[in-house]
């Protein structure tokens, strides 16, 4: 459905983020892309979208895809129209306004949007129905997070780029957001492309997974392979071998990355 | 904001800070600076009155705009009524010359310190809150400052007459002797801004303009520095009017206008935001446009009798104006930031990074 | 009687603040050339009621249509090439917009006042004490009926909604696919809309001559008071210093509504800096 080939991103002409990634998003399912801080994982996501350009960054090399048309270049206007939708991160709601008018301005770009595309949406997220007066901006960061996979929902994309949904969220309410993601991609039939830091939870949610690294793909496999993965065991789901104790004298987590460039 | 680096020319070394922070940085320099010294100060035996009249005006702007630069290029502050505080200025120091007879020396600084007081008295609401309300402040700063002149106070409402600035016997009374005042003043309070820009409390002011948040974690009072910012911005319009007033030897509202406080903002624009010598480039540039299109409009006025009375005005207000907005759109670092990349050219040349 | 004239003066403040706040709320742009896009409207008007000799209504729709074109295409040249530029220079733009608009129009029509205009019939309406003219009321009338459909248009239509939605955050909106750009487009249309309203009513009150510009910059204190990006607020700042202008002229003279309109801006930066009827800034850490 959508493939990048050997992406390149400079910002500002100058700083390279994104050095050579290659992807493969199929139709269906939900593919997740982890990775530690700044390893390029938004950027990537703000690649796709288009949004790169509203911060002066830009695709340099390589080619975004998207049933089978070039989108590298496109308006981020442009490219919703086509049905990839991103949810930021950071909880970017329109503060001043309710619950309901983000869903609505969600629905924007569908003139066809309805009275059923919101009852979808309060279906699955009931505790947005019971407070759909409330002004976004006093939510709680699990409502507030829920309003916006909401307002994507709206837009009935083919794609959802979600990026990092359980940042700074309790575990429990985590967990539900995990939940409706796979219920999403399940029953809407919405392509999703995951970027999170929970590296477990989003393992259990993908059936594929990239690994990014310095702005490079430095691992990829189907995510229950992964999982077992001695190195991703080791520097994303915090595990040793056996779960036995280790001294830190022992780890030599230098020459180990140093194997995968 | 992007600048363009200092590159010294090959060979100049800075092996401490205080080299790197000094104005003058290599012998080269030094000459150049004596050299344009040489000219300014001999310029009166040549030049004729239009021509020094031109240059005082440059000269008085200059100081004013400095000021607005500091509040506006430095601090990120904008300011729309700097005439209004001119005004106060000039008012100042022209009532205490007239009337109780202080000699400019002695009345020159209670007009900055009146300016700063007054501009204070505005700009304390407006400071305190984050955003850009100063500018609204200091609108309503230059509306209400002109209606007191104009109705409030009899004196300045018609104008009065105001001795000419005295040095012994020796009057400044002449274009080619006020020049040479005008040229002290406005080397000296460059200088002082120069300084004052690349000291603790100019840094402040950039910290300010850049991220007031991330200021005021560091430890920057904002509404002190910004206060203080806005108070020597009205302390330098303040001079200026005094210096204005004394040069005219005549005190009137009719200086002060709102459309003047739009050219100050003008020129800075079209000099470049903060930064000292942008300051002179967009003055120097606004007055010859300004000249320009007072010479052109009367003729364009005459020979195209279709327009209609008043046409000549309008014709100076679209002109700058726009002159002005593709500043703003095609190079809103201005001139100055022109310059340094002329300046980064020859001085790299022939390789480009 | 003050209170009455400065309440009819005072729709129409409200009116071209409207407009005001169109702009502030989604590009958070403090538009100074909104009295001079008033001026030009009125001076637009003129033009096609005098020397093209339309009836009123022709002219009026001519001028509105053209309101909006300037408004537009004032953000096309200019607003737009600035975007991600610091705020400081937008506003300072839209200070040298004032300046060229208010040049456009002596260029063109010179600095003396034009010949007046009747736009409503005279006649007067005596309520009591009180004296009423037709052209007053129509006035009052139409400036509400302007701004009541602006608020509605803000509050209850899609585009509206979009507008709001800008307000919050450009980036924010283009991940939704909504067109920044355009959205903008139309919020300075409708204003150029706003300030042509105001500006043919004004001028067939006062005349049509550059000061109407001077009463243009009432908008801003009574923008501010109602909260810069509350259109309701607008209005009712506009009221409020059409009451205080006309109050305090009549009282102190001297033309001294205006300064008095601003010494309450600056006072009311004091008190509520975010005016009577702003949103408040939800900042959560």
């Amino acid at each position: 459905m959508l493939t990048l080939t050997n992406v390149e991103v400079k910002y500002a002409d100058v700083i390279l983020v994104l050095r050579g990634v290659s992807l493969q998003i199929p139709e269906g399912g939900i593919v997740s892309l982890l990775g530690s801080n700044g390893a390029g994982k938004t950027t990537t996501l703000k690649a796709i979208s288009g949004l790169l350009r509203t911060e002066l960054g830009e695709v340099t090399a390589g080619a975004i895809e998207y049933r089978g048309e070039r989108i590298d270049g496109l308006d981020p206007e442009r490219v919703a129209q086509m049905g990839i939708i991103q949810v930021m991160e950071g909880r970017k709601v329109l503060k001043h306004l309710t619950i309901e008018e983000n869903l609505r301005l969600g629905g924007y770009i569908r003139r066809d949007a309805s009275r059923a595309d919101l009852d979808r949406v309060y279906d699955y997220f009931p505790r947005l129905r019971a407070r759909k007066g409330a002004v976004s901006g006093y939510l709680s960061g699990g409502e507030q997070q829920m309003v916006l996979i909401g307002r994507a929902m709206m837009a009935r994309p083919k794609l959802m780029l979600l990026d990092e949904p359980s940042m700074g969220l309790a575990p429990l309410i985590a967990a539900e957001i995990f939940e409706i993601i796979r219920r999403l991609a399940a029953e809407e039939g919405t392509t999703i492309l995951l970027v999170e830091q929970n590296a477990k939870a989003a393992l259990r949610t993908s059936a594929f997974a990239y690994v990014l690294e310095n702005g490079r793909v430095v691992l990829e496999g189907p995510s229950a392979s992964l999982a077992e993965n001695e190195d991703i065991r080791e520097f994303y789901l915090g595990m040793s071998k056996l779960g036995e104790k280790r001294s830190y004298r022992e780890v030599k987590t230098y020459k180990r990355r140093k194997r995968w460039l | 904001m992007f600048r363009v680096p200092f590159y010294p020319p090959s060979g100049v070394y800075a092996d401490s800070y205080e080299k790197d922070m000094r104005i003058v940085k290599t012998g080269t320099q030094r000459v150049l600076a004596a050299l344009a010294l040489a000219v300014l100060v001999l310029l009166p035996l040549v030049a004729s009155s239009y021509h020094l009249r031109l240059l005082i005006g440059i000269g008085i702007a200059v100081i004013v705009g400095l000021g607005l630069n500091i509040l506006t290029g430095y601090c990120g502050q904008l300011n729309v009524g700097q005439s209004a505080f001119m005004m106060v200025g000039g008012f100042t120091s022209g009532l205490l010359n007239a009337y109780w007879g202080w000699p400019f020396w002695a009345a020159v600084l209670p007009a900055g310190l009146a300016a700063a007081a007054v501009g204070v008295v505005f700009g304390i609401p407006s400071v305190r809150l984050k955003g850009l309300y100063l500018a609204l402040a200091t609108l309503g700063a230059q509306i209400i400052l002109t209606w007191i002149a104009l109705y409030g106070i009899t004196v300045t409402a018609a104008g009065f007459s105001v001795e000419p600035v005295k040095l012994g016997s020796l009057a400044f009374n002449t274009p080619q002797k006020f020049y040479y005042l005008a040229l002290v003043f406005t080397l000296g309070m460059t200088l002082a801004a120069k300084n004052l820009m690349r000291s603790r409390l100019g840094r402040a002011f950039i910290a300010i303009r850049d991220n007031d948040r991330a200021a005021e974690g560091m430890g920057i009072d904002i509404f002190r520095y910004k206060l203080l910012a806005f108070a020597i911005c009205t302390f330098y319009a303040g001079v200026g009017g005094s210096l204005l007033v004394h040069y005219m030897m005549w005190a009137q509202l009719e200086s002060f206008t709102l459309q003047d406080s739009i050219w100050y903002v003008a020129m800075i624009i079209v000099g470049g935001l903060g930064s000292i010598e942008g300051t002179i480039f967009g003055v120097v540039f606004i007055t010859l446009l300004k000249e320009l299109v007072l010479v052109v409009g009367p003729m364009a006025q005459e020979r195209f009798t279709f327009l209609p009375i008043g046409a000549a005005s309008g014709l100076l207000l679209v002109f700058i104006g726009s002159v002005a907005i593709l500043f703003g759109i095609l190079e809103p670092r201005g001139m100055a930031h022109r310059w340094s990349l002329v300046k980064a050219f020859y001085r790299l040349w022939p390789f480009g990074y | 009687m003050l209170v009455i004239s400065g309440v009819m003066n005072g729709a129409i403040y409200g009116l071209v603040a409207l407009g005001f706040v169109l702009v502030y709320k989604s590009s958070g742009v403090l538009n100074f050339a909104q009295g001079y896009m008033l001026l030009l409207g009125a001076y637009l008007f003129w033009f096609f009621k005098v020397t093209l000799g339309a009836p009123i209504g022709v002219a009026m729709a001519a001028a509105v249509a053209a309101g909006f074109a300037v408004g537009a295409l004032i953000e096309r040249l200019a607003l737009r090439r600035l975007i991600g530029q610091p705020l400081i220079s937008m506003i300072t733009v839209t200070i040298f917009l004032a300046l060229v608009l208010e040049g456009l129009v002596s260029m063109t029509w010179g600095t003396y006042p034009l010949q007046h205009v009747e736009v409503f019939r005279e006649s007067t309406l005596r309520l009591g004490r009180i004296v009423l003219t037709s052209q007053n009321l129509v006035a009052c009338g139409l400036a509400l009926a302007a701004a009541g459909a602006l608020i509605v248009f803000f509050r209850y239509t899609r585009i509206g909604l979009a507008m709001r939605g800008v307000a919050e955050g450009h980036q924010i909106m283009q991940s939704m696919g909504i067109n920044v750009r355009h959205i903008l487009n139309v919020s300075w249309g409708l204003a150029g809309v706003a300030a042509t309203v105001a500006g043919i009513l004004l001028g067939s009150t006062f005349g049509f001559q550059l000061g109407l510009s001077q009463i243009g910059l009432l908008a801003i204190p009574a923008a501010f008071i109602g909260g810069l990006d509350s259109p309701e607020g607008a209005l009712l700042g506009g009221l409020l210093i059409g009451v205080v202008e006309s109050v305090v002229s009549g009282y102190v003279g001297n033309a001294a509504g205006v300064p008095a309109a601003f010494a309450i801006l600056i006072a009311t930066m004091l008190v509520r800096p975010y005016g009577f009827f702003g949103l408040e800034r939800i900042e959560r850490v």
